[in-house]
């Protein structure tokens, strides 16, 4: 198991709450709240990579292909 | 490894030195509208009292412009003392377009300056007053919008600059 792809994602996930704590601060709410959909979807897309590898390992492990 | 450090150490430096670029031209704006504001004050005291030639008075503007501002009142009275028929509207007009890449000034502070070159030199000396302050007063409101976006949006554009590099080396790694 790869560890590095987590500190990615949680490192994402920081820098996004923060920038979009400094955008509400600023009276930019919308620009936040658009930057924290970037980030779910930015994440979304390294999970997805994630639950592929998982559903091809269930698969071969079964036998199922 | 290292080459990865590096790039990630570029990306960082390029977007924090952006963010601090758009933070510095919140920053100036406030300052350099109170310099138009004292240039334009002095050039309707000359006006006004010294009835002084239009190039003398735009030189001595200038002077009290600061640097960014001021260029744009230098322009003018060079354009005006190299004489070629140039109006004194002309001359401001093309002295604007000039110099503005220089300044932090926008398009709408710009065209309340741009208002004053039909009557500079051109209509007499009560109507070149009137509209002297009529711009001052307007330049006032802008520099109170611009220092309250100052407040507000300068030290953003520093942090979304650093932060949003780090979000970039971080998406790269």
């Amino acid at each position: 198991m790869d560890v590095s792809l987590l500190f990615k994602i949680a490192g994402v996930g920081f820098v996004v709450m923060v920038m979009a704590t400094m955008l509400k601060q600023a009276g930019k709410d919308e620009q936040g709240q658009m930057l924290t959909l970037v980030g779910v979807l930015l994440v979304l897309t390294m999970v997805v990579r994630l639950l592929g590898n998982f559903f091809t390992l269930v698969q071969s492990t079964f036998g199922m292909q | 490894m290292l080459g990865k450090l590096l790039g990630a150490g570029l990306i960082l430096g390029c977007s924090s030195y952006a963010g601090w670029q758009v933070a510095g031209a919140y920053a100036r704006r406030p300052v350099q509208l109170r310099d138009l504001q004292t240039a334009l004050a002095v050039l309707q005291t000359e006006i006004e009292y010294g009835a002084t030639p239009l190039p003398e008075a735009l030189a001595s503007a200038a002077r009290a412009g600061g640097p960014a501002v001021g260029a744009i009142f230098r322009a003018t009275a060079e354009r005006l003392a190299a004489g070629g028929g140039n109006t004194p509207g002309d001359a401001m007009r093309e002295a604007l377009a000039d110099q503005s890449g220089s300044t932090a000034l926008r398009p709408g502070d710009l065209s309340i300056v741009a208002a004053l070159a039909e009557v500079l030199g051109a209509t007499g000396r009560a109507d070149q007053v009137r509209h002297l302050s009529l711009a001052r007063e307007r330049l006032a409101g802008e520099e109170a919008r611009a220092a309250d976006e100052r407040a507000r949006y300068e030290r953003m554009a520093r942090y979304l600059g650093v932060l949003g590099g780090a979000a970039l080396v971080l998406i790269f790694i």
